[in-house]
């Protein structure tokens, strides 16, 4: 079995009650009892384990956030930490055979991490070491079976467990919920609804089946009855079938496209406000545009002739100012300098005609050119048109028409058309009129008989309800599994958290009977049996712990806050959590007992002492309690060797705890520098806590305190007083050779030396370990010279009576004197 | 009387939580009489001795995702009552 672990140091540094730091030291004595009047941060020492060990780095009571009641973690931090530049932390190191381990946590800022000391003790600690009184009372008589469940899981380390019983209440609630959820198969309806025009509002298939076959089928034809909403239903298969027909061949919307095919072709059309008959469509059209370009061609042509010599138009255009009428006349040409009474027309009034009529020329042709152009275009583009027409016409033609043959006959006319004669058309004309006189009736017969029921429609309508049956099948189908799931969630949970409740219950079993000898020792022999129980329930409820007890033959399991006085409730609580403790945690010995015995009288104050000393001599426990009697109680029944006993007197706002004697030993400051730390802190404590005992023990004159500061001595005005009798006692120290002795220099003048910044500018920084050592050195040189010249003991005392103090050892009583 | 003749054999220290919660998956899964998909679905989202906060919605969607899985699967028949 590996050695057991213990704890070996606490340090505690800005932490709740504690400003600066404070160091427990347990490595001489294991055990620590603390006492201190309330509000004095006794408490603080336990919070800081608890600290130390909580998973998110926070306390119970603190939460961790600040809501409702509770403060969150920025209540950690001492309020001046800030101010003092104290980093809010707490250190703690542990001891296992040989091993130490040590760390630190940071207790402000978000981000607070377990050390892993911490973790290596909480995997030691399978529940939780600190007791605390005001929980034990609350756990018996105030809390409900169900919270009381919790938190003894919890106690027990199987927080996780209870935690999954939890999650799968929920989870079955939940999943039963969903399994009657019909919320898939109401909206199918919403939209059955929506489909048949409100005529069926529920799932209903023979209703259905009537509207489709009354309402859908009938118009279209009588003798259709769909007999299932299947998609095999035959009625189903030949409605698709016609709905296909209908959209390629004989139905109404196939016959309004063909004859849409046919009139872009060509139609006639009767205006009626001019009675004038007006003929549309591509025919037509192509038509038109072929006359357009023939008279195009032939009007190009005639201005083309007119304007042969258009090669003389840029001179034509050059000679024109020249022969101008408001021009200075010419007597000669200015190209080719000929007398212009020589020339053709034989004047200048001649010449400008003739230049006029051919620039005209010119112009009339150009503009039959772009006529003829925009005409081939035209044209061009209405042959594009008649081919695209006759196309969409003979998509709807069967291939047994007359009319498909002839249109495609005389596409290919128009295909081969490459001049601006147009193939012939009339007859091609009037076979489109009798093939649009034909559709017209035919749609006028199907518009009269069926109205816009259409096979598509109605096959569109079916199958969306087809859709929607198979919807609501699915939702049935996946309701009906949901149901299934639901049950077997509920009998897997039911098992589930049998299995925790057996394991639950398998420890609460092992803790019966060292819970009823703990009780009975406190109690006393004749004390009533307490009995933990699960009671077998649904595992629909929450989990439950019964807490009964067996108070008389005719009162047994009954309820303790029934029967019991608060102080056997008090033990009840307190026995439970100690067994669970000594079951569960031998591997890590330790227990925190904060303020545990408040409803206790004095014997049984007595008897909790003496549990303590009987059954716990191996275990280390820290108790802090502010009941003197408890404490020397304590005192007077455990072991010196194992023990420490401490008394804070006091609360110092600007400092922390006040401890009255607990004492800085030489070696743990020698522990600091071993482990490369800086121990100026603790030098000062241990300078403070001599400078305390000598200033006693010599009998010192101090100022009347404060009120509000009844307990605290401050290291100055101790210096001072101890300076002040050395010297009028005329007692004087040796210098302690090799060093400046600062210190002795500071008491003999009466002076303050502020120790806290001697090594160092920044308060708690790290200083230089060789300077502390040197002045630990005069430290220990001076403190050496207050022993007994005689017995060489260190304990002095000071009668009123006399005016030197003198060896307190009783056999000596040598009068003080420095040796040299 | 001391702690010593109180002291259990520790049976907390034997089985951690998160091993009893892991071990009792297994047994589940490992078992025929217990649908199968159902106790996979349990054992990942909540058997675990450190569950997410949304543990619970995405056993519960997981429960759901497998009810339509099976829904959709050939030969599946529902209960139109």
């Amino acid at each position: 079995m590996a050695d057991p672990l213990f704890l070996q140091e606490l340090n505690i540094s800005g932490f709740r009650a504690f400003l600066h730091p404070k160091t427990l030291d347990f490595s001489k004595k294991r055990c620590l009892a603390i006492f201190a009047p309330n509000g004095c941060g006794k408490s603080s020492i336990i919070d800081a384990l608890e600290f130390m060990l909580s998973e998110h780095g926070t306390l119970a009571r603190l939460g961790l956030r600040a809501v409702n009641n509770q403060a969150g973690p920025a209540a950690l931090a001492h309020n001046r930490a800030k101010d003092q530049e104290i980093a809010p932390s707490v250190t703690i190191s542990v001891l296992s055979g040989k091993e130490k381990s040590k760390g630190s946590r940071a207790a402000s800022g978000a981000h607070r991490p377990i050390p892993a000391v911490a973790e290596k003790l909480n995997t030691f600690f399978k529940v939780s070491p600190i007791i605390r009184g005001h929980e034990l009372r609350t756990f018996v008589e105030a809390q409900t079976p169900e919270t009381r469940y919790a938190d003894v899981a919890n106690w027990l380390q199987l927080g996780p467990l209870v935690t999954v019983q939890k999650h799968i209440r929920a989870l079955r609630t939940q999943v039963k919920a969903a399994s009657e959820d019909e919320r898939d198969i109401r909206r199918v309806d919403t939209q059955l609804a929506q489909e048949t025009k409100q005529v069926v509002r529920t799932w209903e298939e023979a209703e259905i089946l009537t509207y489709v076959n009354e309402s859908v089928l009938a118009p279209l034809d009588s003798t259709m009855t769909l007999m299932a909403l299947e998609a095999d239903d035959p009625v189903y298969v030949a409605l698709q079938k016609r709905a296909e027909e209908e959209a390629t061949k004989i139905g109404l919307a196939s016959l309004r496209h063909n004859r849409t095919a046919a009139a872009d072709l060509r139609t006639e059309t009767t205006n009626t406000d001019t009675g004038e008959v007006e003929v549309r469509g591509a025919i037509p059209a192509f038509e038109a545009a072929l006359a357009t370009l023939s008279s195009a061609i032939t009007n190009e042509e005639k201005e083309r002739q007119k304007s042969e010599r258009a090669a003389f138009q840029t001179l034509w255009k050059q000679a024109k100012p020249f022969f101008a009428k408001d021009a200075q006349a010419l007597d000669v040409c200015p190209v080719c300098a000929t007398p212009i009474a020589n020339t053709a027309a034989g004047s200048t009034e001649a010449i400008r005609s003739h230049i006029d009529q051919h620039l005209e020329e010119l112009t009339d042709y150009a503009a039959a050119k772009q006529a003829l152009d925009e005409a081939v275009t035209d044209a061009s583009r209405a042959k594009i048109d008649l081919n695209g027409a006759l196309t969409g016409l003979i998509r709807f033609l069967g291939d047994e028409s007359t009319l498909k043959a002839d249109l495609i006959t005389y596409r290919d006319s128009v295909k081969k058309c490459s001049g601006s004669n147009p193939p012939v058309s009339a007859g091609i004309v009037a076979e489109i009129a009798e093939h649009l006189t034909s559709l017209d009736k035919d749609i006028a017969t199907i518009e009269a008989r069926q109205g816009e029921h259409t096979y598509v429609k109605a096959k569109t309508i079916i199958d969306r309800l087809l859709e929607l049956n198979a919807e609501r099948k699915l939702a049935l189908v996946t309701k009906n599994q949901m149901v299934k799931l639901s049950e077997a969630l509920t009998a897997l949970g039911t098992e589930i958290s049998a299995s925790i409740r057996e394991k639950l219950q398998t420890l609460l079993d092992k803790l019966q009977v060292p819970m009823n000898k703990l009780y009975s020792v406190i109690q006393g022999p004749n004390a009533t049996t307490v009995h933990l129980k699960l009671p077998s329930e649904v595992d629909a409820n929450q989990q439950r712990l019964n807490l009964v007890i067996d108070f008389a033959e005719n009162r047994s399991g009954v309820q303790p806050s029934g029967y019991l006085s608060d102080s056997q409730i008090h033990s009840v609580a307190l026995a439970l959590r100690m067994a669970a403790i000594m079951q569960f945690n031998a591997c890590a010995p330790v227990i925190a007992l904060d303020d545990i015995v408040t409803s206790y009288d004095a014997d049984h104050r007595r008897t909790i002492a003496g549990l303590i000393a009987t059954m716990f001599p191996d275990w280390q426990i820290l108790i802090t309690t502010h009941d003197e009697r408890f404490f020397n109680y304590l005192k007077d029944q455990l072991e010196e060797k194992a023990w420490s006993f401490s008394r804070i007197i006091g609360l110092d706002p600007t400092y922390g705890p006040r401890f009255a004697d607990h004492k800085v030993s030489d070696e743990m400051i020698e522990r600091r520098w071993a482990d490369g730390e800086s121990a100026a802190n603790d030098m000062r404590q241990a300078e403070e806590e001599w400078l305390l005992g000598i200033c006693r023990d010599f009998g010192v004159s101090v100022r009347i305190r404060p009120l509000e500061k009844a307990y605290s001595y401050e290291r100055s005005e101790l210096a001072l007083a101890l300076a002040a009798i050395l010297k009028s006692r005329k007692l004087e120290p040796e210098y302690v050779p090799g060093v400046n002795n600062r210190f002795v220099t500071s008491l003999a003048k009466g002076e303050i030396e502020n120790f806290g910044s001697h090594f160092q500018d920044a308060p708690y920084g790290k200083g230089s370990i060789g300077d502390e050592k040197v002045r630990w050195q005069e430290f220990k040189a001076f403190r050496g010279q207050f022993v007994c010249r005689i017995c060489k003991r260190t304990k002095f005392q000071r009668p009123v009576t006399l005016n030197k103090p003198v060896c307190a050892h009783k056999g000596c009583e040598t009068q003080f004197a420095f040796a040299g | 009387m001391n702690v010593n003749d109180l002291k259990g054999e520790g049976a907390a220290g034997t089985e951690t939580p998160g091993e009893f919660l892991v071990n009792l998956g297994q047994a589940l899964l490992e078992r025929d009489d217990v649908d199968a998909d159902l106790a996979e679905v349990i054992s990942t989202h909540l058997l675990t001795a450190k569950p997410t906060d949304d543990a619970v919605p995405k056993a519960k969607a997981a429960i759901l995702k497998l009810a339509r899985d099976r829904a959709t699967q050939p030969g599946s028949e529902g209960d139109n009552g």
